[in-house]
Parts: C-alpha cells; structure tokens; sequence
C-alpha cells in the first residue's frame, strides 16, 4: 500500500484522528484507573487536615490525622452534613463549618471552626483552591491563618483591610490584613467567611429555638 | 551520533536557547517563579514532557496526515501533561495543590509544541527525544536562577528555608508578575550581551 496515496484518501485523516485518539483517551484512562484510588485518598485526607487545623488540633504527620480525626469529630449537625462538632487540643467542643465559595480564579473550599457560643473564630483549615502561586496562593500560609485563630467577631463579621500585609495579630478588634498584592483573592475569601458566619448565626438561632 | 547530540545540547542550553533566544514559553516563565520549588517540578515536567512528546510525535511521523497534524500533536502533548498532573495528584498532592492549573497550563507552552512542529515531525525518535529533553534543560536552566533571586528578594527564603536577615524587608513586587518580566528582561540582557562579547573575539 502506497503510504502517501493512502494519507491523501479522504477516509484516512478520519479513521486516524479517530484511531489515535482512542489509543491515547485509552491509555490515559488506564493511568488514571491506576491513580484514582490514591488521589480520591489525598482528598480527604486533605479535608481532613483542614478540620483538623481549623481546630488548632497539632498532629505529627500525615498518618496520624485520620485517626485523630475519628477521635476528635464528635457528632456532625443533624440538619446539614457539613458541620461538625470537633473536640481541640484543650478539650472544648468546637462548631465546625466545611464550605465552599468562589475566590478569584476557582473554588476555595474550607474547614471554618467558631467556638460554641458564637463570639470567636477558632481557627481556618484550606482545604483546595485555585488562586495565584505566590499571590492568592498565601491564604494557605501561616502567617495570614494564624490571624484567624482566636479572633472575634465583630457585629458585621470579619473585615479584611489593606494592612502591614505581615499579620494583624490583634484578636479583639475583628480585622485581618489582606495579602498585599492579592486584594481579590482576600476579600473574596472574607466572603466566604462572613457568609459562614451569617450560617453559623441562623445555626444557633434555630438550635435555641 | 553523538556529535549530533552534543550540537544539539549546546544549541538548546545556551545559542537557542527556548527562553532567552526565541522568546518561547514566557507565560509559564512569568507566573510560576516566584517559588524554587514549584518551579523545578514545572520545569522538570516540562522536560518529561518535551522528550515524550517529540519521541510520540517522531515514531508517529510517518502516519500523521498533514491536515490533521497540530490536532495530533495537541492530543500527543495534553496526554502526557494528563499524566503528569495525575502523577502529581497521586503522588505529591501538596505539590499538586501549590501549583494549582498550572500543571494543566503546560499543555499551552508552546516551546512543545514548536519542537513538534520543528523538529519531532522531520527526525527519528531517539534524536527526537533527545532534543526534547535538551530544550526542556534550556527552558530549566533560565527559569530556576530566575525563581531564586524572584523567592529570595520576594520572600526572604530559598526552598522555604528562610536565608535572609531578620531585618530584610521582603520586596513583595518580586512575587507579583511584574517581576517576572522585567528579571526576565534582565537575564536575556545580561546574556545575550554575553553571547555577543563572545561572538565579536
């Protein structure tokens, strides 16, 4: 068979394209066959983590959070599946919120954990997101979760002003610094944790009812 | 051969160099190298990337048809970025996580698919998989000086590790984009001049 005459015929660009786009969707099925198990593992594990660090719960190493997740999760709320009642380090039980909203460029999905009257968060856990590397990214880093831990909130919730960018340390006055250069991404995450306060509120509400 | 292998690596490493010589691939170049570590495990996968996909792409040279050349290629290149992103979700899901779409985005880096085109599509594989690689190194070797001087001015770190003094305020412009132009700028000015030292002796 002529190679040339036949990659002119009409069919073959057809029957080819066809061909190898199959064998490549096939393969690739194959890899992720293989990894599936694994990956849907580093997702809660992932959630995990989040609701672990929301609590200030400290743990040694990836191995230990599952068990000390089933430990420290003590009840889940019965009108929706994602709160949790979590107990910390100190021995206190803490309401804990898994959302999800909109940041700059995807979804940022979080572990938000308040004290049981309603007065303080205790803490945040990032649990995925799709922001900037670098920009965005840094919600995850230390420096801007730690101005969260033990903060109270204010009658309007939380405000995210432009600020030293370092950290506002201040846990009475309701007020973190955004990331310098990542203003969409801060407030947009302070949305998210406002309109969680706003749930947590109605929460309790209907719980004293 | 070999020789050939040699001219090839000298070519893509510093006189063709992908980055500094053709201007190619500069959108990754900019957004991710305001961080070591996530830059060398781009810039790594873009090496794997390159060599598998010009290696695919030579062994299938004869069959392409014309008409549907770049849609193959396309496939052949977003195949093996599928697999290194699931690689990286599987394996090293923190990384995966702090690298974010930008695994997804290699697919676009058109220094892979120039080499397809230029190269995979008119030599045998071996070679072929050779000159990935090669281009792949160039690409590395000028993103991460770039990533370290971007990580340490923008954060005060190397890998995380904090390297300079207490007192060093980080220049927060090195994280932003900005940046990433203008050291780029000043990496090719730097090297082109020289490149043109050498060449006038």
């Amino acid at each position: 068979m002529d190679l040339d005459k036949l990659k002119t015929s009409r069919y073959y660009p057809i029957v080819f394209t066809f061909l190898i786009t199959f064998f490549f969707i096939f393969f690739l099925s194959f890899v992720y066959g293989f990894s599936k198990e694994k990956i849907a593992e580093n997702k809660t594990l992932f959630i995990k983590k989040a609701v672990l660090q929301a609590n200030r719960i400290s743990f040694e190493s990836d191995k230990a959070v599952a068990s000390l997740y089933n430990e420290r999760v003590v009840g889940m709320s019965t009108r929706t599946d994602d709160v949790y009642r979590v107990k910390d380090d100190e021995g206190k039980t803490n309401v804990t919120f898994l959302v999800s909203g909109n940041g700059l460029w995807g979804i940022i999905t979080a572990a938000i954990s308040f004290r049981q009257e309603g007065n303080r968060l205790v803490g945040i856990g990032i649990v995925s997101h799709s922001e900037t590397p670098g920009l965005g990214g840094r919600i995850e880093e230390d420096w801007f979760m730690r101005q969260f831990q033990d903060e109270m909130i204010s009658k309007e919730g939380i405000r995210s002003l432009a600020g030293s960018g370092t950290g506002n340390l201040d846990k009475e006055d309701g007020v973190v610094d955004a990331i310098t250069g990542a203003t969409l991404t801060s407030s947009l995450f302070n949305r998210i944790i406002n309109d969680t306060i706003v749930r947590m509120r109605t929460l309790g509400a209907q719980a004293n009812e | 051969m070999n020789n050939q292998m040699i001219k090839i690596a000298k070519d893509y490493l510093w006189t063709n160099n992908a980055v500094i010589v053709q201007i190619l691939g500069i959108c990754s170049t900019l957004a991710v190298t305001n961080n070591v570590r996530n830059t060398l495990i781009m810039t790594l996968a873009v090496v794997f990337v390159t060599g598998l996909s010009n290696f695919t792409i030579s062994l299938l040279r004869d069959w392409i048809p014309k008409k549907v050349r770049m849609i193959v290629q396309t496939l052949v290149i977003a195949s093996y970025v599928i697999v290194v992103d699931i690689i990286l979700k599987a394996q090293l899901p923190d990384v995966s996580k702090a690298l974010g779409p930008y695994v997804g985005l290699i697919i676009t880096n058109c220094i892979i698919m120039g080499r397809a085109e230029a190269f995979a599509q008119a030599n045998p594989p071996l070679i072929s998989f050779w000159d990935g690689i090669m281009t792949g190194m160039g690409y590395l070797f000028v993103l991460i000086p770039i990533a370290i001087l971007r990580e340490m001015l923008g954060f005060g770190t190397f890998w995380g590790i904090q390297i300079m003094p207490e007192g060093f305020t980080p220049w927060t412009i090195m994280v932003m984009a900005p940046s990433g132009f203008f050291v780029l700028a000043i990496f090719i000015w730097i090297t082109k001049s020289l490149s043109d030292k050498r060449r006038a002796k």
